[in-house]
C-alpha cells in the first residue's frame, strides 16, 4: 500500500489499524466465501435468486429455508440481485451464465417480460390444483404464484379526519397536497396505480390524472422512501399495500394506519416464480416450487412478506383484520403500461 | 610550490572547453504516463456500461431507445438535469466556499469537528438524507411547525421543497462539504505572499485576495465545482421526491428501463447518453479552468501560508453567523433523524414518545444481523478506502503533467450510472464475491481521493524534492517520501472521506453482495424496505457516528496547526 | 522619513525589539544572519503583522495603527510574489491601479519605469515566461511604481545565482538612487550590505547589534560580533587586559597584543576580543624560542586558497610563549605572490595600529 514511510512521526497506531482492518476484512471475506462455494458444489443444494427483502432478516427467506431443509434434506440458498426489475434483467443478460436453479419475484407487471425472455421451463407443482385460477397467470405453468396483494392508498387516521372513499375522491380539493404518490416509471406500486387508473376509468385514465394532480404532494422513487415520508408525517396518504395496517397492528400494536377501502375496487400484485430452463438443479427445484405452494410455506408468507398466501384456505393471523379486504378485484392488462407510466409522470409534471 | 601549481593546472587542462547539457524529456513525452494511466482508468470505469450495452442479447430493443433518446421529452429531460445539476453546484459552492475561508484562515473551537461533520450526508443512504431535509423542512417540519406556531399561520410558509429549488437547497447542503474539503485544503496552504503583495500596493483586503489568492484558488474551486456537478447530475433520490413534479431526468429513464422493463440494453443506452452529456460538460469545465487561468497552475511558492489566527472583530462575527447558519439549515436535518431515531411508536393511536427502544432493537443479539452488518461495513469501507486512497494518490502524481482535461477526465467513474454499473459488474464477474465490493467501490471514490491530493500537490515547492535527489533518493522515493509526506493531512482527509463514502455505499453492496454479505446502509435498507423506519433511522445514527469518528481520527494526526 | 521606536514582538523561543531611524533618500541595509528576525522586522513595518509594543512613524506621520495597504510603505518579497495571472505590464500597473490613477498616465508610468529598468520588451508577456532575473526586476518595477514612502526590500537577491546576484545587485541600487527611494534592504550576505547601502544596521538575535556607514563599520567594527560577521578579520578572545601609555595590551590564548586603542562600547563591557584586519599581519622572520615577543602570530599553514591577487590562508597558530601548544585558528588575508604551502611553519607580525579591542 502506498501509505508513506515519512509517517514516522505518526507512530505505530495507523499501522495497527491498517492491519487490523485487514486482519477484519479478510475474516469477514473468508467467513463468506467457502460457506457460498459449498453450497454450490453440493448435490443437496437449490439456488433461488430473488428480491432483497425475501432474503433479509424480516423477510421469508431465513423463515423458510430451514423448513425447507428439514423437509425435503436439501439445502436453499438464495441470492439476492436487488429488486425483481433487476432480477429479471441480470438474468436476461446472462443467458443461462448464471448458476440460478429458480427465480422467485417476478410480479404480474414483468411477467409478460419474464415468459418473453424464454428463461423458464414448465412444472406443475403439487397443490397447484389448490391455488386459484385467478391467481394462476401463465396457463403453460412456466411461471407460479406464491402469494398476492393488493395496492391501496394508506391512510394516517390521527393526521386526516375524513379520509376519501374512491379513486375520484382522492380529486377532492380538501386533499390538495396530501398524497405521496410512488413514482410508476420505478416502482411497482406506481405502476399498479397506474394501471389501477386504467382499469377503473379507461380511454379517460389521463383525465384523472390531471384532476388528481394537485392532490400529490411529491413522486417517491420507492415505496420505502414514500412509506417513509408517510410515517414521519409529511402527509397523510400514501400509495402502498392493503395489508399495511396488519404490520402496524402486530409490531407497534396501533391501528393509526390503515389502507382504504375504495369503492372502485383494488388491483392486484400477483409475484410468481418459476425454475429456469438452464436449472443445474432441476429435480431439487421442483422440490422447491412443491415446498412454495405448499401450506408449511405459504403460513410464513403473510408477516413476512405481508402479502396474501396463494392458498385460499390458510387462516391468516390475527392482526390481519386490519388489513382491508378486496372488496372488488380489476382486471390488469400490463402491457404498454410502462411506457404509459412516462405519460403519466409527465402529466403529474407539466400538467398537460 | 610549484609543484601545487603544476598539479593544478594539470587538473584544469583535463575539463573539456564546454558540453551541451541534453535537455530534458518535452512535456508530452512526460505526460504520457498520466494519459495512459487516466484512459485505462476510464476504461475501467466504462466496462460495465459497454459490458451490459454489447453483451445483452439482441433481441432486446435497444435500437427502439435509441431513437427515444432524441426525442424532444429526452431533450427536456437533458436540459432539467443539466439546469438543477447547475444550480445545485452554485449553492453548493456558496455554503461552502465560506466555509473554506474560515477554517482556512483561522483557528476556531470546532474546526475540526466542522470537517467531521459535514461529511454526515455523504456517508447515509440517500432515503435517510431525504427523511432528514423533509423533518425539518417539509410541510409538517420542524421549521414550519416552529414558525407557525411562532407567528401564528394557517398554512406552512416555507413551502418550496418539492420543487426545483427544493432540489438545489438540499443538493447545496449534501455536497457543500465536497467543497470545503477540496478548496479549504488548498486554500490552507497557500502562500500569503501574493495577498500581501498587493496590500502593500494599496489593495484593500477584498481587493487584494481578489487579486493574489482567488486565481490560485480557482482551480481547486473548478475542481470542487465539476465533482459537485457529477454528483448532482446523478442524484436519483433527492431529484425524484423534491422535484418529482417539476421535471424528470434521465437517471429515471434508466431506472425504468433496467427495473420496471427489464430492458438491460435499453438502460445502458440511455446511460450512455448520461455519461456522454455529463463529462462533456466536465470537460468543458476542464478546459475552461486551463485556458483562463494557467498561472493558477503555480498555486506554489516558497512562501509560508498564513498562520491560523483567532478571529477578531467582523471575522468573529461572520464566523459567528456561519455557525448559527450551518447548525440551523445543515444541523436541522441531521437532528431531526437523531430524533426521528429516538422516537418509538406505541399504543393504539400510534403517537410517537422518546427512548431508546430502536437502538435496543438494533443491539438485542436475538436474531438481529446487526452487529454482522457492523463487520461487513468496516470489512469492506477499510479497504476501499485504502485502496481509493493509494490509487489516488499514485493517480495524483501521474496526472500532474497532464494537466486540466486529464484531471477531468479522472472522474469518469462518476459520470457512470450507479444501477448500470452495478449490472454490467454483476455480469462481469458472475460469480461476485465479497471482494469485488470495495474494489468497485475504490473506483467509484478514486476521483475523490485523486483530485484532493492532486489540489495538495499542487501547492508544494519542488525544492525540498529536488533537494531529496541530490541527497541520493530516486524519482520514486523522492516523491513518497517528501512529497506524499508534506500533502499527509490531505492523504488522510481523502481517506476519511472515502471510507465516509463506502460505508454510506447502497447501491454496490446490495447488488454484488448478492444477498449474503451484509453492510450497514444494506442493513439500513431492510429496514425501510420492512416498514421499520425508526430503526432505519436509529441504524443511520450509529452510521454517521462510525464515519465521523474515523473523521475525529484523523484529524488527530498532527496537523499544520497543531 | 521613517522612524521605528521601540517595535516589540515576541515569539514562542524568540523576542525582536528594535528602534532605528531612516532619513529621506536613504538606503539602508538590515544585516544579519539567518533566524536573526530580519523579514519579522520587515513584516512589523509593513503592518503584515502588528507589534506587542512601539510604533512606526512614516513622513512624520504615525503609521502604527494604520493598515498596510494605507501605509506608504511598499515591498519587494523574496519569491517576488508576482500576480501569475496578469501580464508585467498589468503587475507593473497595480500599485497606481489601486490610488485610482487614470489609465493613460498609468500606461506611460509604467512604460517610462520599464524602460529605466531595461524591461520594456518583457511588458506584453506572461509571467511564467519570465527568467528569475527578469522577475526580480519586474517585482521591483511594481513596487517603484505605486511610488510609495519606504520600499522594504525582503532578501530579493537570494534566490538568485551568484553571477546575476552581483549584476542586479548594482542595478538594483542604481534603481533605487534613481528613483530617490527611501529603502531597507533586508540580506544576510555582507559583500551586499556594504555595496548597496548608506547605512547598515546589524541585527542580531532580534536585537539592534550595531549600525553604521559601510566604510566605518568596515574600518573599524564597533563590536566583536559584527566584525565576525562581515568577515574583516580574526576575533581572538581576550583573557586579560590592562593599560599601557600606548594603549591597552591584551593576552590572549594567542599571545599579547600591544592595541591601538579599544572601541567606545569595550569600556562597559565585561567581554572584550581583540581585533584586527584579515590582511593587517605581515610575515616575519620567527621569534628566536628564547624571546618573547609581542603581536606575534605563529603555526603551521592549514591550507591555502588561490583568489586572485590575494589568498585566503587558514593557520593553525601555537601559543605565545615556550612549548607548542594549540591555540586555534585565524584566517588571513595575504599578497598571492610568495605565499607558503600547507605544512610550513610561519610567523606573521600584527602592526599595533591595527589592533582593536572590541567588547562582546
Amino acid at each position: 500500500m502506498l501509505i508513506p514511510s515519512g509517517g514516522r512521526r505518526c507512530g505505530r497506531s495507523p499501522a495497527l489499524v491498517v492491519s487490523f482492518a485487514f486482519l477484519l476484512a479478510s475474516a469477514a471475506i473468508a467467513a463468506q466465501e467457502p460457506a457460498a462455494a459449498a453450497a454450490r458444489d453440493s448435490e443437496k443444494t437449490v439456488v433461488v435468486y430473488t428480491y432483497d427483502s425475501f432474503v433479509s432478516e424480516w423477510g421469508a427467506g431465513p423463515k423458510v429455508a430451514p423448513l425447507f431443509e428439514k423437509a425435503t434434506g436439501v439445502k436453499v440458498k438464495f441470492v439476492s440481485k436487488g429488486d425483481g426489475g433487476q432480477l429479471l434483467s441480470s438474468l436476461i443478460l446472462a443467458k443461462g451464465g448464471l448458476d440460478a436453479d429458480v427465480a422467485l419475484g417476478m410480479d404480474n407487471f414483468l411477467a409478460p417480460k419474464a415468459l418473453g425472455a424464454g428463461l423458464f421451463r414448465p412444472y406443475a407443482p403439487k397443490g397447484l390444483a389448490a391455488i386459484p385460477a385467478k391467481l394462476r397467470l401463465d396457463p403453460s405453468n412456466r411461471l407460479i404464484p406464491y402469494d398476492w396483494g393488493n395496492f391501496a392508498i394508506v391512510w394516517d387516521s390521527a393526521k386526516l379526519p375524513n379520509p376519501p372513499s374512491s379513486l375520484e375522491d382522492l380529486t377532492k380539493p380538501e386533499y390538495a397536497k396530501k398524497l405521496i404518490l410512488l413514482d410508476p416509471r420505478t416502482s411497482t406500486p406506481g405502476l399498479g396505480f397506474l394501471a389501477w387508473t386504467k382499469a377503473v376509468y379507461g380511454a379517460g385514465w389521463k383525465d384523472y390524472w390531471r384532476r388528481l394532480r394537485p392532490s400529490v404532494l411529491t413522486l417517491s422513487p420507492g415505496w420505502d422512501q414514500g412509506y417513509g415520508l408517510f410515517t414521519s408525517g409529511e402527509a397523510p396518504l400514501v400509495l402502498s399495500y392493503a395489508a399495511d395496517g396488519a404490520y402496524h397492528l402486530e409490531y407497534e400494536k396501533t391501528e393509526r394506519y390503515k389502507a382504504l377501502a375504495f369503492k372502485d375496487g383494488f388491483v392486484a400484485q400477483v409475484e410468481t416464480a418459476g425454475i429456469l430452463a438452464t436449472a443445474r438443479h432441476p429435480r431439487n427445484a421442483e422440490l422447491f416450487m412443491d415446498f412454495l405452494v405448499s401450506p408449511e410455506c405459504q403460513r410464513e408468507l403473510p408477516l413476512t412478506q405481508w402479502m396474501y398466501p396463494v392458498l385460499p384456505s390458510l387462516p391468516l393471523p390475527d392482526s390481519y383484520r386490519a388489513a382491508v379486504k378486496p372488496v372488488k378485484s380489476l382486471d390488469v392488462d400490463p402491457s404498454g403500461l410502462t411506457a404509459e407510466a412516462v405519460e403519466a409522470a409527465e402529466i403529474l409534471s407539466s400538467g398537460k | 610550490m610549484g609543484a601545487a601549481a603544476g598539479g593544478g593546472s594539470a587538473l584544469v587542462s583535463s575539463q573539456p572547453a564546454s558540453r551541451a547539457i541534453p535537455s530534458p524529456p518535452s512535456a508530452a513525452l512526460r505526460s504520457i504516463p498520466s494519459a495512459a494511466l487516466v484512459l485505462a482508468y476510464s476504461a475501467a470505469a466504462l466496462a460495465p456500461l459497454l459490458a451490459v450495452l454489447f453483451l445483452s442479447p439482441k433481441s432486446v430493443g435497444a435500437g427502439g431507445v435509441a431513437a427515444a433518446l432524441l426525442g424532444p421529452r429526452c431533450l427536456r429531460a437533458v436540459l432539467f438535469t443539466l439546469a438543477q445539476a447547475g444550480m445545485s453546484t452554485l449553492a453548493a459552492l456558496a455554503i461552502g466556499l465560506p466555509g473554506a475561508a474560515l477554517v482556512a484562515r483561522y483557528r476556531f473551537p470546532g474546526r475540526r469537528g466542522l470537517k467531521a461533520l459535514s461529511v454526515l450526508p455523504f456517508s447515509m443512504p440517500s432515503v435517510l438524507v431525504v427523511l432528514a431535509f423533509v423533518l425539518f423542512y417539509g410541510r409538517a417540519g420542524y421549521l414550519n411547525r416552529g414558525l407557525m406556531a411562532a407567528f401564528g399561520l394557517e398554512a406552512p410558509p416555507v413551502d418550496f421543497l418539492y420543487s426545483f429549488w427544493g432540489i438545489v437547497l438540499v443538493h447545496g447542503f449534501y455536497e457543500f462539504p465536497v467543497v470545503l474539503q477540496t478548496v479549504g485544503e488548498v486554500w490552507e496552504r497557500l502562500p500569503r505572499e501574493r495577498e500581501e503583495a498587493a496590500r502593500l500596493l494599496g489593495a484593500g483586503k477584498l481587493r487584494s485576495f481578489l487579486t493574489g489568492d482567488l486565481p490560485s484558488l480557482a482551480p481547486a474551486i473548478a475542481q470542487a465545482a465539476s465533482l459537485c456537478f457529477l454528483l448532482c447530475f446523478f442524484s436519483f433520490a433527492v431529484v425524484m421526491v423534491f422535484g418529482g413534479l417539476a421535471g424528470s431526468t434521465l437517471e429515471v429513464e434508466v431506472y425504468r428501463l433496467s427495473r420496471l422493463e427489464a430492458n438491460p440494453a435499453g438502460a445502458a443506452a440511455v446511460a450512455l447518453a448520461e455519461t456522454i452529456v455529463a463529462m462533456g460538460a466536465v470537460v468543458l469545465v476542464g478546459l475552461c479552468e486551463r485556458g483562463a487561468g494557467a498561472g493558477g497552475a503555480e498555486a506554489k511558492g516558497s512562501g509560508s501560508p498564513a498562520e491560523l489566527r483567532r478571529p477578531r472583530g467582523l471575522a468573529a462575527l461572520a464566523l459567528g453567523a456561519y455557525a448559527v447558519f450551518l447548525a440551523v439549515f445543515f444541523g436541522g436535518p441531521m437532528l431531526s433523524l437523531l430524533g426521528q431515531s429516538l422516537s418509538v411508536r406505541s399504543g393504539p393511536l400510534g403517537a410517537g414518545h422518546f427512548g431508546f427502544d430502536n437502538f435496543g432493537k438494533l443491539f438485542s443479539p436475538a436474531g438481529s444481523s446487526f452487529a454482522s452488518a457492523l463487520a461487513g461495513t468496516a470489512a469492506t469501507a477499510i479497504p476501499a478506502a485504502l485502496i481509493a486512497t493509494g490509487l489516488g494518490c499514485a493517480g495524483a502524481f501521474a496526472v500532474r503533467g497532464g494537466g486540466a482535461v486529464a484531471r477531468a477526465a479522472a472522474a469518469t467513474p462518476l459520470a457512470v450510472s450507479g444501477i448500470v454499473a452495478s449490472l454490467g459488474w454483476a455480469l462481469i464477474f458472475p460469480r461476485g464475491g465479497a471482494w469485488l465490493i470495495p474494489a468497485v467501490q475504490a473506483l467509484c471514490i478514486l476521483p475523490y481521493t485523486l483530485r484532493s491530493v492532486a489540489a495538495a500537490l499542487s501547492t508544494i515547492e519542488r525544492s525540498p524534492v529536488d533537494a531529496a535527489r541530490t541527497l541520493g533518493a530516486g524519482r520514486i522515493r523522492a516523491a513518497v517520501g517528501v512529497e506524499l509526506g508534506a500533502v499527509l493531512p490531505s492523504v488522510l482527509a481523502a481517506f476519511a472521506f472515502s471510507f465516509a463514502a463506502a460505508a454510506g455505499d447502497l447501491n454496490v453492496p446490495l447488488v454484488l453482495g448478492q444477498g449474503d454479505f451484509e453492510t450497514l446502509p444494506v442493513y439500513l435498507f431492510r429496514l425501510t424496505s420492512a416498514y421499520r423506519f425508526p430503526e432505519a433511522c436509529a441504524a443511520g445514527v450509529v452510521l454517521a457516528l462510525m464515519t465521523s469518528a474515523v473523521f475525529a481520527f484523523k484529524e488527530r494526526r498532527p496537523t499544520r496547526d497543531a | 522619513m521613517l522612524e521605528v521606536v521601540g517595535l516589540k514582538k515576541s515569539w514562542p523561543g524568540f523576542g525582536l525589539e528594535v528602534s532605528l531611524g531612516l532619513a529621506k533618500g536613504e538606503i539602508a541595509a538590515v544585516l544579519g544572519p539567518s533566524g536573526s528576525g530580519k523579514s519579522s522586522l520587515l513584516r512589523l513595518v509593513s503592518g503584515l503583522e502588528v507589534p506587542d509594543a512601539g510604533s512606526v512613524f512614516v513622513g512624520g506621520r504615525d503609521v502604527t495603527r494604520l493598515p498596510p495597504e494605507r501605509r506608504g510603505i511598499g515591498m519587494v518579497f523574496q519569491d517576488y510574489a508576482l500576480f501569475p495571472h496578469l501580464s508585467v505590464r498589468r503587475n507593473i500597473e497595480y500599485g497606481p491601479r489601486m490610488r485610482g490613477v487614470p489609465r493613460p498616465e498609468r500606461r506611460k508610468a509604467a512604460e517610462t519605469l520599464a524602460a529605466a529598468m531595461e524591461i520594456e520588451p518583457l511588458l506584453d508577456r506572461p509571467i511564467r515566461s519570465l527568467s528569475g532575473g527578469e522577475r526580480q526586476r519586474v517585482a521591483l518595477a511594481r513596487a517603484l511604481a505605486a511610488e510609495p514612502s519606504i520600499l522594504l526590500l525582503d532578501e530579493p537577491l537570494s534566490s538568485l545565482d551568484v553571477a546575476l546576484r552581483l549584476r542586479l545587485r548594482m542595478e538594483i541600487a542604481d534603481s533605487l538612487r534613481e528613483a530617490g527611494a527611501t529603502a531597507i534592504l533586508v540580506t544576510h550576505d555582507p559583500k551586499e550590505a556594504l555595496a548597496v547601502a548608506d547605512r547598515i544596521f546589524l541585527v542580531r538575535a532580534g536585537r539592534l547589534d550595531s549600525e553604521g556607514s559601510p566604510e566605518a563599520l568596515y574600518a573599524s567594527p564597533p563590536t566583536a560580533w559584527s566584525a565576525s560577521f562581515l568577515g574583516r578579520g580574526p576575533v581572538l578572545e581576550v583573557l586579560t587586559s590592562r593599560r599601557e601609555a600606548g594603549g591597552p595590551v591584551v593576552a590572549t590564548a594567542f599571545g599579547e597584543f600591544a592595541c591601538a586603542a579599544s572601541s567606545p562600547g569595550a569600556a562597559g563591557s565585561s567581554k572584550l576580543s581583540l581585533f584586527f584586519p584579515a590582511e593587517a599581519p605581515e610575515p616575519c622572520p620567527p621569534t628566536p624560542e628564547t624571546e618573547v615577543a609581542r603581536n606575534r602570530l605563529r603555526g603551521r599553514v592549514a591550507s591555502v586558497f588561490f583568489e586572485g591577487g590575494s589568498s585566503r590562508l587558514a593557520l593553525d597558530c601555537l601559543a605565545g610563549g615556550p612549548g607548542p601548544r594549540p591555540a586555534g585558528r585565524v584566517e588571513l588575508i595575504i599578497p598571492s605572490a610568495g605565499r607558503p604551502a600547507p605544512g610550513d611553519l610561519v610567523e606573521f607580525r600584527v602592526p599595533r595600529d591595527r589592533c582593536l579591542v572590541l567588547p562582546g
